[in-house]
């Protein structure tokens, strides 16, 4: 019985320090609602201010948007501090033909960043801060 | 790396994996606490989201038995000064006799952040309102410089014999909770030993403070044609490189929150532009196409009705399922989390373990699965957890 015991359950172990990715989870502060694809301008915009052309050659990939404009992008871990930072001094104006004849009340946008982290499974939920507000 | 910046918090981020082999008959009065994944499920006593994901044939099969073995979890918001915890019925009835999960507002590593577990009343403090408080405790890591000793955990049982009105260590703590930490903050509050059986009992001490209910109703959501990848890992030895294993069950737990996250990429439908996108499921061949069901309780839930949870699906999809193609998952995020190298909660992945034939060449170091194997499919599975920590959300 005993050595029956032994032979079950072969146990495997890891840790995983450096995943080949960081998912960031942002906000468009803008009114209108935003498309990936003036998403992904917004994002190029903002890098390569930051960060030249250097910053526009860094893969991002979108994974989601939803309606509350937050946009979650996967970038390579490496690049993650640039895009960071980038992003979160990036202020931009929603430019386009359509928008001008708007009042100028306030055309300026800008990235928030919501979350951080190298594995999306720690990100998906939230900090479950929306459950103290009545 | 294009840029080269330092980054310390992102190196702190970690992912525990453990892959093994589940029992094949669990007492759920005498769940296997001290075995994967039943440990990760202890060592969170604080969760706010869990998420069930798994395809709609096991979830169509096992749905009735699951809204009926599984009542939802209950919880409350209530507003209260820490004062409130040690008074009189409060105190008696919640903490001396009975057992209560508290949590506060607030962030670990940013103002004054409160936890009652087990009887464990659990203050951080920045240093200026510790010290006022006059009570011991010991400095935390906060993120922030290194050497500098500027947070503080107080930590105290009160189940303890000595925690009682008129002693002199307690008095001290009534003093600092009447004059330092005299603030109402928001809380969320479980009783572990309510039971929604008995009719609602007008009396509970907790009525005193208006609290307000929860609905923790589960959020039922459903995805068609979703892309599903293949979940064994071949020929797993004690020899496989861990870089290859790393790498399989990061893009598996990948895709399990790319799910939660109802991304467009994981449906066979999306068709993204790869300027927009290059994320792709593992290994296209292998994918299968499936309906999944995914189901989301929120609110402040404890750790045994999770391990209620996961052995109700454990048994309910064991004798049911009709194809050894069954599967589910569960995932729990962390609330309250330290502010360096929290817990931000698990995933727990299980899968039958001889999905296809086991030949020859894979089973040296797993006779286990070919016992299972013998015996019928059913019986032997596989549960995959991972483990997140320091991640950093708002």
């Amino acid at each position: 019985m005993s050595k029956r015991k032994a032979e079950t359950t072969p146990v495997v172990t890891f840790t995983s320090r450096n995943p080949p990715w960081t998912y960031l989870k942002l906000q468009l502060i803008q009114s209108s609602p935003v498309d990936p694809l003036t998403a992904r301008t917004h994002l190029t915009s903002a890098l390569s201010q930051f960060l030249g052309l250097t910053g526009t050659s860094i893969a991002i990939d979108i994974l989601k948007i939803d309606s509350q404009n937050l946009v979650w992008v996967r970038v390579p871990r490496e690049d993650a501090p640039g895009v960071v930072a980038a992003v979160s001094s990036w202020v931009g104006s929603s430019s386009g033909s359509s928008m001008s004849n708007n009042t100028n009340n306030n055309n300026n946008i800008a990235w928030r960043i919501c979350g951080r982290g190298n594995f999306l499974g720690a990100l998906v939920n939230g900090s479950g801060g929306d459950l103290f507000v009545p | 790396m294009l840029v080269d910046f330092e980054d310390n918090a992102s190196r702190r981020e970690k992912c525990y994996t453990t892959i093994t082999q589940l029992p094949a008959f669990i007492d759920p009065k005498q769940p296997p606490a001290s075995k994967s994944p039943f440990t990760a499920i202890k060592s969170h006593p604080f969760i706010h989201t869990v998420e069930v994901i798994l395809p709609e044939e096991t979830y169509a099969s096992i749905k009735s038995s699951l809204n009926t073995k599984i009542k939802n979890p209950s919880c409350a918001r209530v507003f209260m000064p820490l004062s409130a915890l040690i008074e009189g019925d409060f105190f008696n009835a919640y903490i001396k006799t009975g057992n209560i999960l508290m949590i506060s507002e607030g962030r670990p590593g940013l103002g004054d952040f409160f936890k009652l577990h087990d009887g464990i009343l659990s203050l951080e403090l920045g240093k200026e309102s510790f010290e006022r408080t006059g009570l011991t405790g010991q400095p935390v890591r906060s993120g922030g410089r290194k050497h500098a000793k500027e947070r503080y955990l107080v930590e105290i049982n009160l189940r303890l014999p000595s925690m009682l009105h008129g002693k002199k260590g307690f008095e001290r703590i009534v003093w600092a909770f009447e004059n330092v930490l005299n603030q109402s903050v928001s809380w969320l509050f479980c009783d572990l030993n309510f039971d929604p059986t008995i009719v609602h009992d007008d009396k509970a001490p907790i009525n005193a403070h208006h609290p307000q209910e929860i609905n923790c109703e589960p959020a039922h959501t459903s995805y068609e044609d979703i892309l599903v990848p293949e979940f064994q890992f071949e020929n797993l030895t004690e020899s496989t490189p861990q870089e290859d294993l790393q790498d399989h069950y990061g893009r598996i737990s990948e895709w399990l929150a790319m799910v939660s996250l109802a991304s467009p990429r994981v449906s066979a439908r999306d068709s993204v532009d790869p300027y927009l996108s290059r994320y792709a499921v593992e290994n296209v061949e292998e994918t299968s196409i499936s309906n999944i069901v995914s189901l989301k309780w929120h609110g402040l839930i404890n750790s045994q009705w999770i391990m209620q949870l996961l052995i109700c699906l454990l048994r309910e999809t064991g004798a049911n399922s009709p194809t050894s193609l069954s599967w589910f998952s569960l995932s729990a995020a962390a609330s309250g989390r330290n502010a360096v190298e929290g817990k931000d909660g698990y995933s727990i992945l299980t899968v039958a373990a001889s999905g296809r034939p086991v030949n020859d060449e894979v089973s040296p170091s797993l006779p286990a699965v070919q016992e299972g194997d013998s015996r019928g499919l059913r019986t032997a599975r596989k549960s995959i957890c991972w483990e997140f920590v320091g991640a950093s959300v708002v």
